[in-house]
């Protein structure tokens, strides 16, 4: 009764406790978190280590070990053990799943059991324990315990914890698994010749003298050799029996390895993008915050172009095999898929990983899902669509886009000016365009820039062969004409043309054209940096 | 840039042409929107422009049109490359002085279309591509354009072309103070001397104004309308 009480108590303090919680949340990013910096971290050193161990296991069968090596190896098999305590550790939560038993109970006035509570605990960390991956970090351990020095060689399946640290065998035991049938399959056929032969030349050739054929085992060891197209030749048939037996063995062998390895190419070559996929998510997944295109059409080419001209991340989703592989051979990052599908936009990291979206597949009714349901994903997303018609343009921004091109509409654009102003409109394309050296930039004020406090007269923009195209503001600005205010987004406003005396306050954005030398030279003077994010 | 107002012609109403019909309708243009296909035609009618049904492979079809007589611009909107080489060709061949407008569909078409006789050619996914581009970078500026000068405000880029006689002409750029008076910003002007090149205004401030020069400004309607009224010769207001 006593012991229920503290052990509750213990839970409950558990529960409560910030740096527990914070030690079994860094522990659990350490050790399964592919996303954690710090992992590859870890992996690399337990590789390091498993290697070690074994090499040292393989020089010290006909070699003495040297007292170093002991040590060593006891290190290798602490951290082990630590690894394996602690992945068990992570495993649920043990004063969580009891905490929640004591309310449920409470809850229905049923008498509370610590029996049940633990046995759902312990279910749980079974299942782990029970699990291939577990099994093979527990055999890693035991042979190192004295007793059961017999068991030696499984050190070796320290080996194969090199799948718990290495992401793409990790991927390769998936493909393979993903054929489980059909390996089956070949397993059954397998077991099933190899018995047929093994039992048949033992019934012709077990009893006769001379032969090579002892026991059954060796009936066995003969048919897996003969069928594997091995053959080493140790042990034969003499008998002619024996020999159409070993005919038929060698056809179906022929069979059996053609077609294993026929499931295995095959998986490979479906699994292969998939692969591809990881490797370029695992790329992206360090660094800062990255772009993605929807689609390599004309316009995701052109988007992308100008994305690794000015080196920022990004990759590509596409649907089409032959548009990734372009993608791929410009040496962009790019996924086969659906953009569209939720699951690929989670496992590339919308949420957390990715500041831009752009929705640039030829169909807009994908491009509005796409829109959709990253919207629903991420709140805080840019999210740029292509659009086909006036309509769609609509559709999008009701599904979520904040901005919208579309093609035809900007064709419509240039047309109507080159009908009515062609100088004019050539003139503003070309700034904003960026070519030629005329630039109009956004300029954001900071507090301590010299300018500040200034008015625009006391600049004196023409001198500096600046031409103040207008300021974005929060301040209401009420004197004179009110004609040259225009609303942007939530409390801006572009104020067009502001008069001489208009005071530049900390915060305020300056919308500049100017020779790109000229603007340089203004920045370097105003101390303030190129604004370029957005308005905050 | 000639203003007298013979009609255009549109050639294939597809997304793009329903696009730059609309935006033709509201400036003082006849517009006719020219297809083989009876269904482009129908929803053309539908949407209230002039239409004809020709086969623009047939040059004496063409003809018919009067390229070059009624119809001084042409825009090829055809969704397909080829189609649009192939009219321009064809009308440049009938009709040297007109004006022609292409879209093109991927980089390899551009060179083409102009070989074959267009005055511009706009690749239209490159050109969206460009706009995702500067949405990217430079989202500020492409807000304020957005919302001003292609937007609803009545903030618009003008030309204006300085008459003979007219009471600017010998005076300096940075004279005239049309950020005061006007309340417009100066962009640059096409100066007559340089054979139509655009020098913008940061550069130029002692130029002295000629007749046949072009100002660009950019301002509310209004504003460039008291402008353009300031600049006629005096004995004609």
């Amino acid at each position: 009764m006593l012991f229920r009480k503290l052990f509750l108590r213990l839970c409950l303090a558990l529960e409560a406790s910030q740096g527990y919680g914070d030690a079994k949340a860094f522990t659990r990013n350490l050790l399964d978190n592919p996303r954690y910096p710090y992992k590859r971290y870890f992996d690399l050193a337990m590789i390091l280590l498993v290697l070690l161990s074994v090499a040292l296991l393989v020089y010290s069968v006909d070699n003495k070990e040297a007292p170093w090596m002991l040590w060593l190896e006891d290190f290798a098999v602490t951290v082990f053990v630590i690894e394996y305590i602690a992945r068990l550790w992570i495993v649920g939560d043990m004063h969580h799943t009891i905490i929640e038993h004591m309310r449920q109970t409470e809850f229905l006035h049923l008498p509370f059991r610590l029996r049940t509570a633990m046995l759902e605990v312990l279910r749980v960390k079974w299942a782990y324990v029970i699990s291939p991956l577990a099994i093979i970090d527990l055999l890693a351990i035991l042979p190192s315990y004295r007793p059961m020095r017999l068991l030696r060689v499984f050190l070796l399946f320290r080996l194969f914890k090199l799948f718990r640290y290495s992401r793409s065998v990790h991927g390769m035991t998936g493909v393979l698994s993903e054929r489980r049938f059909e390996f089956y399959t070949l397993a059954f056929f397998m077991i099933f010749v190899v018995i047929a032969a093994a039992s048949s030349i033992y019934v012709f050739e077990g009893a006769m003298p001379g032969s090579t054929i002892n026991s059954f085992f060796d009936a066995l060891y003969w048919a897996m050799v003969t069928l594997s197209t091995v053959g080493y030749g140790d042990i034969t048939p003499h008998t002619p029996e024996g020999r159409v037996v070993t005919l038929a063995l060698i056809v179906s062998g022929i069979g059996v390895l053609a077609f294993s390895t026929s499931i295995v190419v095959a998986a490979f070559q479906d699994k292969l993008s998939e692969l591809r996929e990881h490797r370029v998510i695992s790329e992206l997944e360090r660094g800062p915050l990255f772009t993605v295109i929807c689609g390599f059409g004309e316009v995701g080419q052109v988007v992308a172009s100008k994305l690794a001209e000015s080196r920022q991340r990004f990759m590509i989703i596409d649907l089409q095999e032959d548009r990734v592989r372009l993608a791929t051979k410009r040496g962009y990052l790019a996924v086969r898929g659906d953009a569209a599908d939720n699951e690929l936009l989670e496992t590339i990291g919308l949420r957390e990983r990715v500041h831009t979206l752009v929705c640039a597949t030829s169909n807009d009714v994908k491009n509005v899902f796409i829109t959709v349901s990253s919207r629903r994903m991420h709140e805080g997303l840019r999210i740029i669509a292509c659009a086909g018609t006036r309509e769609m343009a609509r559709k999008l921004i009701l599904a979520g886009a904040n901005h919208v091109t579309s093609p035809s509409q900007i064709v419509g654009q240039i047309a109507a000016e080159f009908i009515g102003r062609p100088v004019a409109f050539e003139a503003i394309n070309n700034i904003l365009r960026g070519e030629r050296d005329v630039l109009l930039e956004a300029l954001r004020v900071d507090s301590d820039t010299p300018v500040c406090g200034q008015t625009v007269a006391e600049i004196d923009f023409p001198r500096r062969k600046l031409l103040l195209f207008g300021i974005i503001t929060t301040r209401e600005w009420s004197v004179g004409d009110v004609t040259n205010l225009y609303p942007l987004e939530d409390e801006f406003c572009f104020f067009f043309k502001p008069p001489p005396e208009f005071h530049i306050e900390p915060g305020d954005v300056l919308i500049i054209f100017g020779y790109e030398l000229s603007l340089v030279h203004f920045r370097r003077e105003l101390g303030a940096g190129l604004f370029r994010t957005g308005l905050r | 840039m000639e203003s007298s107002a013979p009609g255009i012609a549109l050639f294939g109403y597809y997304r793009s042409a329903v696009e730059v019909a609309s935006y033709l309708r509201s400036g003082d243009y006849r517009v006719v929107i020219i297809d083989d296909k009876p269904e482009n035609l129908r929803k053309a009618q539908d949407a209230g422009y002039e239409t004809a049904e020709l086969d623009f492979r047939d040059d004496a079809e063409l003809a018919k049109l009067g390229l070059g007589d009624t119809i001084n611009t042409i825009f090829c909107l055809f969704p397909d490359d080829a189609e649009n080489v192939f009219l321009t060709l064809s009308a440049r061949a009938l009709a040297p002085g007109i004006r022609i407008f292409s879209i093109a569909h991927g980089q390899s078409a551009v060179p083409n279309l102009h070989a074959a006789g267009a005055n511009k050619v706009i690749e239209t996914e490159e050109i969206s591509g460009l706009r995702i581009w500067d949405i990217i970078t430079r989202p500020i500026v492409t807000s304020i354009l957005d919302h001003t000068l292609f937007g609803q405000a009545n903030l618009n880029v003008t030309e204006l072309r300085i008459p003979p006689g007219s009471p600017f002409i010998g005076k300096q750029l940075a004279e005239l103070k049309l950020e005061n008076s006007y309340n417009l910003i100066l962009v640059g002007m096409v100066d007559q001397e340089l054979e139509e090149h655009f020098v913008y205004s940061i550069a130029v401030q002692k130029t002295r104004l000629q007749a046949g020069d072009i100002l660009v400004v950019i301002g509310t309607g209004d504003a460039s309308a008291g402008l353009r009224r300031d600049l006629q010769p005096e004995w004609e207001t």
